[in-house]
């Protein structure tokens, strides 16, 4: 919510801009697209009654609008302007106290005196805002004190300054000050506007307003209580000695010499809310938790490669190790049994003996293709028994059609799969049984027994499993893995976004990048070398030395580490900007590790001196914006801070004050609105909120100007 | 990439000729493989030469589908032998290429690549 004291409506004088000018329904639009929500209409000694109903009117409820007048102060020939601003409840009265004093005269030539002023207004109780120094044309110091002297609310007497910056210079010397947009454009207001003061606590009249200026505590506590707030029962220190502390959903600061316990207190009350089953953890800055947090070294780094379409061979690289070579048939068997052949009567009678065996994998792969096409209908067919969708776009009856076909075809896929089981078993009965009279002949014959095969069958496969589980293994060797990009922060401007990339590559034989580094305790040696080795076993797989790269492969150092894929990622993480690596500076890692805090959705932030390595513009113009925005969202903050920026500009609701005294340590409560700290165990003891804050914290002077956006006063 | 041998080379199956040798005192199956010869040694037991005709048999194996025909069998003992082996033979054949085709390792070229 900002406060714009000083708009002009209309071209009252000859030199005013004619894009002063504004009518009620553009004004309204503009108003109310940006956050002013009070304004005091004030043009060059002129108040247009008709045009302020009609602009109340139609703004309705939603901003204030306060009617007021820039009048041309004249003294001692020396002129300078004087907005005079009273309560709307009073505009009929002021309308024509101006009426009559402006007769016969106009904006142009119109003058009148502070005494004069006074006398026509002060019964209205109104707001007098001064040009002061460099807004011209200014009211001088002693017409000032004239002012000051004759009016019954010198607490109603504000300067008015150029900008934010001259109001906090104007206040830290002990002068209230404000700024308005005095408007010259209506179609710059909506940029101007963002630079106009803030209130912090809701205003709701003009009267409302002037007690803030007199900072009447009964209205600042009234306003402080309509905000969320909860007493904290906390045992920080290790004396055993407990306090209550009221904080707010809002900016919390503590702020005191260093060593005076501030980093306990947030630590007690990260502790509360944990208790409470409320996610809260004290932050602290520091430039090495950046890489900590993203874990450059990829201490924690895991990585599910299935999303990547990587099947983790793990059967395959055991196999791959395991292999052995299978014997063949020796040619001496073949020889023998021809030789014996014509020898013993007895075994030539068993005919069985000399059937060749059937060849059985046929048989077994064509029930396993119908076994596994009967599993799969089965799922589909339980899928779709009781799939709404399904059942809603097809109908009930579609859908018993479609059971229907398909249980007609699971049925057909059922008898098949029983008819090819028969066969396999049937093979395999008849190979078995051929088996057993071979060896039963040659035990009581002693004749050699026909060879039912050459080997050969089994000495390929071998030879083809290895060759297509290093295949396999090559192949999901080869698949690339998207590189993970985590967005870091904002490093400004100029620099641009910072993000963290993770490099995840598997190695192949060939990768000799020295910025990489294996996972899992594995050697990057070890896993070059395995990968080699897989490599030329591929291509001498059909070799008779294939085992002896394989045992070389077995014989690779730390080999027994690679179990799977996974063994093999070589990963690489850094920053980068714009897609070049870069290093962040001590600085950079502390604003960065700041704005990732304050950029997680929490209920409760506990920031522990936040201000650490960072700038003073960056804290101004990033961190306590930031802390603004989570506050208005009704978020609680506790800030231990020796940084006037937070602990002033921020204007918290609720400060905390710890010092170490003759009697030891003391807190004490307050906040910027009515300026007193009071002691929590002794309520007499005060201490005044701006002394102390000027002499604790860093930067305090120039920060206090900025407590001018609260309602203009000290 | 390696070229997938086409329909009709799967389909239909060749068959190389088989012979028994004799080579100083020792006997061989010879199969003949266009000017390519693959020997295997059935007098003396030399399970790595075997092995080594088996290799070729595989790479063979993997450029299509093929039987081996001995046309003459003596009543000789070697060539008896060379008889039954390859009678035996041609039945794995057949299986560990329906196996290969199953590992979908069938490559027109025979060779081994990385490549699927």
């Amino acid at each position: 919510m900002k406060i714009d004291i000083h708009v002009h409506t209309k071209k009252c004088k000859k030199g005013d801009a004619a894009t002063r000018e504004v009518s009620p329904s553009r004004f309204c639009e503009i108003v109310l697209a940006t956050d002013v929500r009070i304004i005091a209409i004030t043009n060059h000694n002129t108040f247009d009654i008709d045009q302020y109903n009609a602009i109340k009117k139609a703004i309705g409820k939603e901003v204030q609008i306060w009617p007021g007048i820039e009048l041309d102060i004249k003294e001692e020939e020396k002129r300078g302007h004087l907005l005079v601003i009273v309560s709307p409840t009073k505009s009929e009265e002021f309308s024509k106290i101006i009426e009559s004093l402006t007769m016969g005269t106009d904006s142009d030539s119109f003058t009148i005196t502070i005494e004069h002023t006074v006398k026509e207004f002060d019964s209205l109780g109104p707001l007098y805002v001064a040009h002061y120094k460099h807004k011209k044309p200014d009211i001088s110091d002693v017409e000032l004190e004239r002012l000051l002297t004759r009016t019954a609310n010198p607490s109603r007497v504000i300067k008015e300054v150029t900008n934010s910056i001259s109001a906090g210079i104007y206040i830290s010397h002990g002068r209230p000050s404000i700024y308005g947009s005095d408007v010259h454009d209506w179609d710059q207001y909506a940029n101007e506007s963002h630079n106009l003061p803030d209130l912090r606590l809701p205003v709701e009249s003009f009267e409302h307003f002037c007690l803030l200026l007199e900072k009447d505590p009964t209205t600042i506590n009234t306003l402080l209580d309509k905000k969320t707030f909860e007493i904290l029962d906390l045992n920080p220190f290790d004396n055993g000695l407990g306090l209550s502390l009221k904080v707010y959903n809002d900016i919390n600061v503590f702020f005191g010499s260093k060593g005076t316990g501030k980093s306990c207190l947030l630590k007690a009350i990260a502790k509360h809310f944990v208790d409470k089953g409320i996610d809260a953890s004290v932050f602290e800055a520091g430039d090495s938790l950046l890489e900590e947090k993203y874990d450059l070294k990829g201490r924690d780094f895991t990585i599910n490669l299935e999303p990547f379409g990587i099947n983790y061979c793990t059967d395959e690289i055991i196999f791959i190790k395991e292999a052995i070579e299978v014997d063949v048939t020796s040619v001496n068997n073949y020889v023998f049994y021809f030789k014996a052949v014509h020898g013993n009567q007895n075994a030539k009678k068993i005919r069985l003996k000399d059937l060749d065996p059937e060849e059985e994998s046929g048989p077994k792969r064509k029930f396993e293709d119908y076994d596994k096409s009967d599993t799969t209908v089965k799922e589909f067919l339980k899928f779709l028994a009781k799939n709404e969708p399904v059942k809603e776009v097809i109908g009930s009856k579609g859908l018993d059609e479609l059971v229907g076909a398909i249980s007609r075809l699971l049925k057909g896929l059922s008898e098949g799969k029983w008819t090819k089981f028969t066969k396999w078993k049937e093979v395999r009965l008849l190979n078995n049984a051929i088996k057993i009279f071979k060896s039963e002949v040659t035990k009581k014959t002693g004749n050699p027994t026909k060879p039912s095969t050459t080997g050969f069958k089994e000495y390929a496969l071998n030879r083809i499993k290895i060759e297509f589980n290093t295949k396999e293994v090559l192949k999901n060797i080869r698949k690339p893995i998207k590189e993970q990009v985590d967005y870091v922060g904002n490093l400004g401007v100029d620099k641009g976004e910072l993000e963290c990339k993770t490099k995840v590559v598997i190695q192949d034989g060939q990768i000799s990048d020295s910025t990489l580094f294996a996972l899992n305790g594995v050697k990057k040696t070890t896993q070059k070398d395995f990968v080699k080795n897989i490599k030329e076993i591929l291509s001498k797989v059909y070799s008779a030395d294939l085992f002896e790269i394989i045992a070389k492969l077995n014989a690779v150092e730390g080999v027994e580490d690679i179990k799977t894929i996974n063994e093999l990622l070589l990963i690489k993480k850094y920053f980068s900007v714009n897609d070049i690596e870069y290093h962040p500076s001590s600085g950079e890692s502390s604003m960065l590790m700041l704005q990732n805090e304050l950029g997680t959705d929490k209920d409760v932030y506990i920031l522990d001196e936040p201000e650490k390595s960072l700038g003073h513009d960056y804290i101004n113009d990033v961190i306590v914006p930031l802390i603004k925005e989570k506050a208005r969202a009704g978020k609680k903050l506790f800030i231990s801070t020796h940084d006037a920026n937070i602990a002033v500009r921020t204007l918290p609701y609720s400060s905390i004050y710890r010092c170490h005294g003759a009697k030891g340590y003391d807190t004490y409560a307050g906040n910027p609105f009515y300026n007193h700290l009071v002691n929590i165990h002794n309520s007499s003891d005060q201490l005044d909120w701006k002394k102390v804050s000027m002499r604790t914290l860093e930067g305090g002077e120039e920060a206090f100007g900025e407590r001018g956006k609260i309602y203009a006063n000290t | 990439m390696a070229r997938k041998p086409s329909e009709k080379e799967v389909r239909y199956m060749q068959t190389l000729e088989a012979t028994v040798i004799e080579d100083k005192g020792k006997y061989f199956i010879s199969i003949a493989d266009g000017e390519e010869f693959i020997r295997i040694p059935i007098s003396d037991d030399q399970p790595n030469e075997v092995k080594s005709a088996f290799n070729k048999i595989i790479l063979r194996l993997k450029r299509g589908k093929f039987k081996i025909n001995m046309s003459e069998v003596q009543q000789n003992l070697f060539s008896l032998v060379a008889n039954e082996y390859i009678k035996q033979l041609n039945r794995e054949l057949q299986e560990v290429f329906g196996e290969m085709e199953r590992y979908s390792l069938i490559e027109a070229s025979g060779e081994i690549t990385e490549e699927e």
